[in-house]
């Protein structure tokens, strides 16, 4: 479940808008395609909030809905009209099946990312699907729209054999599907999606210390009351008392803040390119892709010592070294770091005399 | 070891795979809006990860410089011990920051944390502070710390290691009993019990002619001349010196984890050892096994009690069998004067001449006990009848064989007790007690 309901409420409105644009636009007067939509959307809502959890039931349930869409569909001459149309009312709600997968705390960025991008695929698919039109008035609402969405599939996929083979791509119905408020939209929804991702935390999910503004050095109390519990030393009662607690960055902006600007800046100039001089966007697109990769990959390679050289071989510098090691403190061959005060034994206060299991009546080195 | 470079976390791994997934959708489909959303998640991850790579230029044990202060070197079992460690960054760079100072499972902390994670600037000296409770004996390592830079949305991380290794002798407790609370010894207080007169002792007296049954190892060289040989007399004390011996051959490990017979030996002899001190005896330690794995020479009074702790602490196991007649012959040559041996063992190893070496120990005037533990008692019942019958055939053959060298024992006259492991430490208190009341000057 995600403790962040408020950001998930962000992901809906983009593919329930075109879910219910599409509903409307080709259910006809068909109860099975209704049927089919709520079943999706009802299923997928359940399995969201925790309603249905057990995982065999979510997984079955998926199952099914996955015959649902697709038998009747693939063998339309045998089911018939109102199994087609149930199969489009799932299909037309399908993304809430796995759109959970999008807002959940323990999804991954790349499980949200391509949960985001099938939502959205289905729902170009979708506006698509609207705009080219079945080209046929019989049939039922359902067989109406698998015959549209056969045209769309049938021109993208001739548009990308076109480019491919060095053409020109006469009609890209996916390409250039694009609705204003399903952008706006589409762009909540990845705002919520990927919130989370972007906030300062460990790659284990642990929260990194943050917060807006400068706060003030936080203290633990606890250690003074501990230290006098436990009858710590007074050397020992200030190094506890005074140990580092996790303090977060100074300033308004969250770290990495920058590399989100940059990312969006990035976007902002693609879509400039895109509008502007779509011929050169594809292989700018894919140039920078590769680039891009590259970079990170030289990151990951790079080594800053040779394999082998290990630090523990060579002394410190004397930047580092601070101290030589003190008598019986570190082990042999360690670097610097000077132990000052090595303590003796710390034991507990002298017990009663006579006690043959009562330990620990030593005195305490100074 | 530095960390060689940045590596990617299953997060950033994730983030990178997926967005490239979506843009490949995003090419199949040429729709603006699927290409926006790789982009931008793609943009995002990369340029992270270079900015990442940037702040951590250079990031390896040179950049910090640091300091143990406050660590425990010597901390008794179930005390407590303290741990401080300052660090400061010399880099130019701030980034998030784990500071990770591994212990072993033996300690418990009780206060402040090993562990810190910290936005660290440059300069800002860090200190990591953590007090912690020892639950077994023996010699452990703290460290060596690491630190973990950490990209701030997780995608990558890197990680070094400050060669600062700690050592701490976590040592057993010894009981120092007050020589007043043990009652009168032959109708006179322990205090009056030492009386100057010659005797066997360690404490010299004065010189006089040598006579035939002299032992010719006190003859005093530098001052008899070739008409006259002179022996060094002694005080007799009636402190008798105690050796205890511990055997820390491979048998030792039997019982169950935290309880083996060696533990066990150890808490016998530290009980042994501070009640000896405790009444102004002198103690010695014996680690044994095929040889002498330490020796620590007679002591007395709380510097002797330290010294004997620290001996105990460091008292582990040695992959070899106990040669007890060695032992024995170790312990005759080592000791000046006759003392009581308290030997720790199973008695499992196979025995040598030991006979031998018990006459000549006796012969010297020194004197042998053997506190050997239950071992059908080491491990806790089987419920299972089945399992408790396997236990005990298992079990058979080494109980025979203890059986036969605990009967070679007695009959050669030494005290032998079988102990439950759950009773050591009252045992041992009971043999000391009866070993001191068999010590009367008097």
């Amino acid at each position: 479940m995600n403790d962040r309901p408020w950001l998930a409420a962000l992901i809906y409105p983009a593919p329930l808008y075109v879910s219910i644009l599409a509903v409307v636009q080709w259910w006809g007067g068909s109860v099975p395609l209704l049927v089919g939509f709520a079943l999706a959307l009802g299923f997928g809502l359940l399995t969201a909030v925790g309603v249905v959890h057990h995982p065999a039931v979510v997984a079955g349930g998926r199952v099914l809905l996955s015959f649902l869409a697709v038998l009747p569909i693939a063998l339309v001459t045998e089911f018939g009209g109102a199994s087609v149309d149930l199969a489009v009312g799932v299909i037309l709600g399908a993304p809430f099946v796995w759109l959970e997968y999008a807002w959940r705390a323990d999804a991954s960025p790349g499980t949200r990312v391509l949960t985001l991008e099938l939502t959205f695929l289905l729902g170009v698919l979708t506006i698509a699907t609207g705009s080219v039109g079945a080209g046929t008035t019989s049939g039922s609402p359902g067989e109406q729209f698998v015959s549209a969405l056969a045209n769309v599939l049938s021109a993208q996929v001739q548009g990308i054999a076109a480019l491919i083979t060095g053409g020109v791509a006469t009609s890209m119905p996916l390409g250039s599907a694009l609705n204003v408020w399903y952008v706006g939209l589409a762009a909540v929804a990845v705002a919520g999606s990927l919130c989370p991702v972007f906030l300062p935390q460990t790659g284990l999910g642990e929260p990194l210390p943050w917060s807006w503004g400068a706060t003030s050095t936080p203290t633990d109390s606890d250690d003074a009351l501990l230290a006098e519990r436990l009858a710590l030393r007074p050397g020992q009662r200030e190094a506890l008392a005074s140990r580092t607690l996790p303090a977060a960055p100074s300033g308004v902006t969250a770290p990495g803040f920058t590399s989100v600007i940059i990312g969006g800046v990035l976007a902002a100039a693609f879509v400039v390119l895109a509008v502007g001089a779509p011929a050169i966007t594809l292989s700018v697109l894919a140039f920078g892709t590769v680039a891009a990769v590259l970079a990170v990959a030289m990151v990951l390679s790079r080594r800053l010592a040779a394999p082998g050289e290990g630090d523990a071989d060579r002394p410190g510098t004397a930047e580092a070294q601070l101290e030589e090691p003190g008598p019986g403190g570190p082990a042999p061959g360690g670097v610097s770091g000077a132990p000052t005060v090595g303590s003796r034994a710390e034991t507990s206060p002298l017990r009663a005399a006579g006690s043959a299991s009562g330990p620990v009546a030593r005195r305490t080195e100074p | 070891m530095a960390s060689s470079r940045v590596v990617l976390t299953p997060v950033g791994a994730s983030a990178i795979v997926g967005s490239l997934a979506t843009l490949l959708l995003g090419f199949v489909t040429l729709n603006l809006l699927l290409l926006v959303l790789p982009v931008l998640v793609l943009g995002v991850v990369c340029v992270e990860l270079l900015a990442f790579d940037r702040s951590t230029r250079g990031f390896g044990p040179e950049r910090f410089r640091w300091k143990r202060l406050e660590n425990s070197s010597e901390v008794g079992i179930d005390a407590v011990g303290s741990m401080a460690l300052d660090i400061e960054l010399a880099g130019p760079r701030s980034f998030y920051a784990e500071v990770f100072d591994p212990q072993p499972e033996s300690f418990e902390v009780v206060g402040g944390a090993p562990r810190l994670v910290t936005y660290w600037r440059p300069g800002t000296p860090t200190r990591l502070a953590y007090v912690y409770r020892p639950r077994e004996r023996g010699r452990f390592r703290v460290g060596p710390t690491m630190v973990v830079a950490h990209d701030p949305f997780g995608f990558a991380f890197r990680m070094t290691m400050l060669e600062n290794r700690w050592e701490v002798l976590v040592t057993p407790a010894i009981s120092v009993e007050e020589a007043m609370d043990f009652p009168l010894v032959g109708g006179r207080a322990p205090a009056e019990a030492y009386r100057r007169r010659v005797g066997p002792g360690s404490e010299f007296r004065s010189l006089r002619e040598y006579e035939e049954s002299d032992d010719a190892r006190k003859i005093a060289w530098r001052k008899s001349g070739i008409d006259k040989l002179y022996v060094r007399q002694h005080e007799e004390e009636a402190h008798p010196e105690v050796l205890v011996m511990i055997d820390c051959g491979r048998d030792m490990r039997l019982g169950e984890p935290g309880s083996e017979c060696l533990e066990l030996a150890v808490d016998g002899g530290t009980v042994v050892a501070g009640q000896a001190i405790g009444r102004s005896d002198r103690v010695s330690l014996m680690v044994h096994a095929d040889q002498v794995v330490e020796f620590v020479p007679p002591q007395r009074g709380p510097p002797g009690a330290d010294a004997l702790t620290e001996a105990f602490g460091r008292i582990g196991l040695v992959p070899r069998p106990f040669d007890l007649a060695r032992a024995l012959e170790t312990a005759t040559e080592k000791l000046g004067v006759p003392t009581t041996i308290v030997l720790f063992s199973t008695l499992l190893s196979p025995f040598g001449a030991v006979e031998a070496a018990v006459s000549r120990l006796r012969d010297r005037g020194h004197r042998l006990i053997v506190l050997c533990p239950e071992v059908a008692a080491l491990f806790p019942a089987e419920p299972d009848p089945l399992a408790a019958a396997a236990m005990l055939f298992a079990s058979e053959p080494d109980v025979r064989s203890i059986d036969r060298a605990v009967d070679r024992l007695r009959a050669q006259g030494v005290p032998v007790v079988r102990y439950p492991p759950t009773e050591v430490r009252e045992f041992a208190s009971e043999a000391h007690a009866w070993l001191h009341a068999q010590e009367s000057p008097l």
